[in-house]
């Protein structure tokens, strides 16, 4: 999904919300979008670039860490058996200025997340984006503004 | 109002404002208004009447998302042409002597490996000018020092007459003096380590290396750096890449200590 879809998502989603709760809802988009992927220092060449893959299940861990936030997240896969997946995103500082906190994902929430599959098979990726069962959207930010 | 309803209330207004720690307005700066930075106001100026560059910056120009542009795979992380190629904007590229030609030939298929910054060693100056991660800049008479968030790291500049010594001991940054000429300030430094990387793509200098940054602030919103390589041990001639930063303001320096929890040399692929 592209960004421009996302936003556009977003902007249906938050459409007839109060404005307090709109602009709630806008910076916690803005700030899970920026767990787009690392800072440049690794490349991309560990993950599928041209393809994204969608998994759905219980977060188990949040790393909010350097260089790169970790989002664990347990998923049942095709014979019921619940599986880990790590999840890469962008680093504390990029999410934090555009109004993530550690908070932001919580133990327990259920997410569905958009990711570049590891190449080698693993289970994990880089994040794209996410949404919650409420239908909140968690995309990809536009390229760095005011901050 | 019952005094509970009054605790409730004051929690609540106090939260938020814990909540914003990140985003306290940077005081003294000038403002359209909307409240925004007003970018094209005047250069503010140190006591001494030269232009001080104090404050937090960014690069200011961003490569659009696409791969053929940045020459490595598309994220929405904002990255800098320098970033992936610190010659942009050099016409016909850098002037390699032959052999350092073939040595970044050589390893054009390996950089995703074998950059330093892969593995989370220091960004280095003037590389790190281009680095999408903040600087910081506390301007003082006799001293420049500069902040970086990758790695809290440091640079000094010494602007209090001294001249380069003799004999330097190899370091990441090197070792930089300055001197003011007008608005523009002088940085001079050496004092390299070999193989200094300056992109992503391999480029880079030697332990010879005269650095020269010549740096302006036209307006409050601009800083402008032209960085000129002198090394001839590497390159048949110095030459010279213009950058430019933009300010950031109402936030602050966060820590990115990249070897805190890196998981991700174990996916580094050849």
């Amino acid at each position: 999904m592209s960004s421009r879809n996302i936003e556009s998502n977003l902007q249906k989603v938050t459409m007839n919300m109060t404005a307090t709760v709109r602009q709630m809802i806008i910076a916690a988009g803005l700030a899970v979008g920026g767990a787009s992927l690392a800072l440049a220092h690794h490349s991309y060449s560990a993950f599928e670039m041209a393809g994204t893959r969608v998994i759905t299940g219980t977060i188990k861990k949040m790393d909010w860490t350097n260089p790169h936030t970790w989002i664990w997240i347990d998923v049942a896969n095709e014979q019921g058996v619940v599986e880990t997946w790590g999840i890469e995103g962008m680093s504390p500082n990029y999410l934090e200025r555009r109004g993530w906190s550690r908070n932001t994902i919580k133990v327990g929430d259920k997410l569905s997340i958009t990711f570049h599959p590891l190449k080698n098979g693993d289970k994990g990726g880089s994040f794209q984006s996410a949404q919650r069962p409420n239908g909140e959207v968690l995309g990809m930010t536009p390229p760095i503004s005011d901050k | 109002m019952t005094p509970m309803r009054i605790i409730k209330l004051v929690l609540f207004l106090a939260v938020p404002a814990a909540a914003q720690w990140l985003n306290l307005p940077t005081p003294g700066i000038p403002r359209t208004r909307d409240g925004k930075p007003d970018l094209a106001a005047p250069a503010p100026k140190t006591s001494g009447g030269k232009p001080d560059f104090s404050g937090m910056w960014i690069p200011r120009d961003i490569l659009p998302c696409s791969p053929t542009d940045r020459g490595v795979q598309c994220t929405e992380l904002p990255l800098t042409p320098q970033l992936v190629n610190f010659a942009a904007g050099v016409k016909d590229g850098l002037p390699y002597q032959p052999w350092a030609a073939d040595l970044v030939k050589g390893r054009s298929k390996d950089v995703a490996y074998i950059d330093p910054h892969m593995r989370c060693m220091p960004p280095n100056f003037p590389r790190a000018w281009a680095f999408p991660e903040t600087i910081k800049i506390f301007q003082m008479p006799a001293e420049l020092v500069i902040l970086h968030e990758f790695n809290a790291s440091y640079r000094e500049i010494f602007s209090d007459g001294r001249k380069l010594p003799e004999d330097l001991l190899p370091t990441w940054n090197g070792y930089s003096i300055a001197h003011w000429e007008g608005d523009t300030l002088v940085v001079e430094s050496a004092g390299y380590r070999e193989d200094s990387w300056l992109d992503t793509a391999g480029n880079f200098f030697s332990s010879e290396a005269h650095v020269t940054e010549r740096i302006r602030r036209p307006n409050f919103g601009s800083l402008d750096i032209d960085v000129t390589v002198d090394d001839p041990k590497v390159f048949t001639k110095p030459w010279t890449v213009a950058l430019h930063m933009r300010p950031l303001v109402d936030t602050e320096m966060i820590d990115f200590y990249c070897q805190d929890n890196n998981k991700d040399l174990e996916h580094l692929v050849r």
